[in-house]
């Protein structure tokens, strides 16, 4: 927002009120910390000093990242990158005890932090949307400014424009994120399924066929996305190419009439 | 894929909708694609866990898209005025509706000058409890502003893919200046007039309805005229005489170059609006002149009951122009309209060169029947780099200690010397000068504040006359 000294004068810059971002806050460090305190777990197990020493080192960084620094302004590509550092750091880490892996119950652990690295994948859009709700407005600065703003609030209360309540709104986002979390859990339903039928009998080969499936269905998609876009582009450009033969039909060149004097 | 369309305050739209999957969507999709090939590659549950959650979500999204034949929702948009006071409020009430429940989100994107207050420019909306959501705007300043469209999210994933509708609005918001700060009573503001009015003129006795005075009897006047008390009183007729009324022609000149602009400008254009509301219902006339360095233009203002109106919609988009005020041009422009012998009310800064102003004076000082010079002080109206330093900001005492002791005070001591100059070039027989030290102030408090300034002004002149008498 600008600093204008205009608008600046009675207004603050501040954020709405209407979402508790602490929780998603906590739920998304209390996700990062299992999940770091499983992999050292599993080398304490294995008694592996290049596991331990990588999550100790990574569970440092998790707690500064994650619950010191503010969290609110962080963008998604931010949170994405942290997604990112615990999963890479995890496959390098195992690749010390790959041959160790085959014994299931070490799988039921991995699995269990494959559904919190999954957690955390779903609060990134999530807190996102959450972020632009609380997103930027003014507040008064001073008391004769809230109560022209309380004013004008109370003569809308009579009209058919209502600005939500606080109340109403949360249980609006209460709904809202239900319906979200609804959507989210049905592949994770599906995943533990699949998963499960797969620990049972190793030779499952409906796993196989689902695995070819959703791949084949990827890939599709990706390429229909990647087509699109890329016609998207192609017609932007031709329409901005037509405007741009349209503007210079319509310049007429106008030279400086040159005058000279004779006196 | 979106259109414009021709809005009226209450319209209702029925938009295409289309399926949106946004760079956060995208992104997410790829990385899952990755750990989903590592997973697979090296047949850990780990990656194949969380990089298969994605794809899933994204074909049951795919599905439910497919299954779904037609999601016509109806949106009606509503805005109270296409124009509205700066520092006031506008509400934008948009009610969506549709044949099946549904929850979204409603986002509204407008231009940089509306900022919104308690709710931010996304709301959530759920048909099941509430149809619609109201935003309210704030317009701080003046200016043209524009609410450009309305984005309606629903039946999606938070964030990452979803089906949206676009309503282009592009709707014109004229912010007219703002009304002054301090209010005051009609009556009050009749007042000031009346003074000003009988300070500037002479009365004459004439064809008025204002009495003027009191006279014997002569042959020929008009019965109705006698007076009978008085008549009684003396025992001899006496008629009453009446008041010629003035019509004064005001001309008000708002100083619009560059070094006006900010909050001095609004206020100017603000105060043009409030002398204009108290000499539009007298019988006196009143024109506006904006005065840049080569830009002058001039607003007459009428009377009819829109003028105020017109007015106030004439002077949403002036901008500043010129580094400082043309007298030159200003004499000249009010010369070719033969506007001399009017009053003058000049609104103008303080930090123009005081030979440009005494020059400038000298030409107006002439032809003016009476000149109110308001210069708007720079320390009160906030504009210095200084005044936006705030006490927080200072970790070091001493620092603090210096700009309240010694910079501040110095500023004042410059100021006040200023002040001074520019009343004694502008001060005379018919013009005064006077400073107006804050925005939180009205102008015609100070327009009586110089006027009990100007009482002097009639004996002064008395004083003149005699003296060339005398000669």
């Amino acid at each position: 927002m600008r600093e204008d000294p205009i608008v600046f004068e009675d207004w603050k810059v501040g954020s709405a009120k209407y979402v508790n971002f602490s929780i998603f806050k906590r739920a998304d460090a209390i996700f990062s910390i299992i999940f770091a305190f499983n992999m050292f777990l599993i080398g304490l197990i294995y008694q592996n000093g290049t596991m331990l020493f990588t999550w100790l080192f990574a569970s440092v960084i998790i707690i500064f990242l994650e619950v010191i620094t503010d969290q609110k302004n962080r963008t998604i590509l931010n949170r994405l990158t942290i997604i990112i550092i615990l999963g890479f750091l995890a496959v390098l880490s195992l690749q010390t005890i790959i041959p160790l892996l085959r014994y299931t119950w070490i799988n039921v652990i991995l699995s269990l932090n494959g559904i919190l690295l999954a957690f955390k994948f779903i609060l990134l859009p999530i807190v996102n949307d959450a972020n632009d709700i609380s997103g930027e407005v003014l507040e008064p600065r001073n008391e004769m400014t809230e109560n022209r703003l309380m004013d004008q609030v109370h003569r809308l209360e009579g009209t058919e424009f209502e600005i939500l309540s606080s109340k109403k709104f949360n249980l609006i986002y209460l709904k809202y994120l239900k319906i979200n979390l609804i959507y989210y859990s049905i592949p994770i339903v599906v995943i533990v399924i699949l998963f499960t039928l797969k620990i049972i009998n190793p030779n499952f080969i409906l796993f196989q066929a689902i695995i070819a499936l959703i791949g084949l269905f990827y890939s599709v998609i990706i390429l229909t996305i990647i087509i699109t876009w890329l016609y998207y582009k192609y017609m932007q450009r031709k329409v901005r190419l037509e405007d741009e033969e349209d503007e210079e039909e319509e310049i007429i060149p106008v030279f400086p009439k040159i005058k000279i004097d004779t006196t | 894929m979106s259109k414009d369309i021709d809005f009226s305050d209450k319209e209702e739209y029925i938009n295409p909708t289309f399926y949106v999957l946004t760079r956060e969507g995208l992104i997410l999709l790829i990385v899952s694609f990755v750990f989903l090939l590592l997973g697979l590659s090296y047949e850990n549950m780990l990656y194949l866990i969380h990089g298969l959650i994605f794809p899933i979500i994204f074909i049951i999204f795919s599905i439910y898209l497919m299954r779904l034949d037609n999601y016509d929702i109806r949106v009606r948009i509503e805005i109270t005025s296409g124009e509205i006071k700066a520092k006031t409020f506008l509400p934008v009430h948009i009610i969506v509706d549709s044949d099946r429940n549904f929850s979204g989100s409603i986002k509204l994107e407008v231009s940089d000058g509306l900022f919104p207050v308690i709710t931010p420019l996304v709301s959530l909306i759920d048909s099941r409890e509430a149809k619609g959501t109201t935003f309210l705007l704030l317009a701080p300043k003046r200016g043209k502003e524009k609410i450009n469209r309305v984005v309606i999210q629903i039946a999606g994933f938070s964030g990452l893919f979803h089906l949206e509708q676009r309503i282009v609005l592009n709707k014109e918001i004229m912010v007219v200046p703002e009304p002054q700060r301090v209010a005051l009573p009609w009556t009050m503001k009749q007042k000031i007039l009346e003074d000003l009015v009988s300070e500037i003129s002479v009365p004459v006795k004439g064809r008025g309805y204002d009495f003027f005075a009191l006279r014997d009897f002569n042959f020929g006047d008009e019965v109705r005229h006698i007076h009978w008390r008085a008549s009684a009183k003396y025992n001899k007729l006496i008629v009453k005489e009446f008041e010629e009324p003035m019509m004064l022609r005001f001309i008000l000149v708002v100083d619009s170059s560059l070094l006006m602009n900010g909050p001095k400008l609004e206020f100017a254009l603000s105060a043009a609006v409030e002398i204009s509301t108290v000499i539009q219902r007298s019988h006196h006339s009143l024109s506006v002149i904006i005065q840049g360095d080569k830009y002058t233009k001039m607003i007459h203002l009428g009377q009819s009951s829109s003028a105020l109106r017109t007015l106030a919609l004439d002077l949403h988009n002036i901008r500043p122009e010129g580094t400082a005020m043309n007298y030159i041009n200003l004499k000249n422009f009010i010369m070719d309209r033969r506007l001399n012998s009017s009053v003058l009310l000049i609104l103008s800064d303080t930090e123009n060169e005081p030979n440009h102003v005494k020059e400038g004076m000298m030409t107006l000082k002439r032809n003016m029947q009476a000149i109110f010079f308001f210069g708007l002080s720079t320390p009160g109206f906030g504009t210095l780099a200084l005044s936006k330093v705030r006490d927080e900001s200072f970790y070091n005492l001493d620092q603090l200690y210096y700009r309240r002791e010694i910079v501040e005070t110095s500023l004042e001591r410059i100021y006040r010397r200023r002040f001074k100059l520019y009343q004694n070039l502008i001060d005379g027989p018919n013009s005064r000068f006077k400073v107006v030290k804050t925005y939180n102030t009205n102008i015609l408090l100070e327009l009586r504040e110089l006027l009990v300034a100007f009482k002097g002004r009639k004996a002064h002149i008395r004083v003149a006359m005699r003296g060339e008498d005398n000669a």
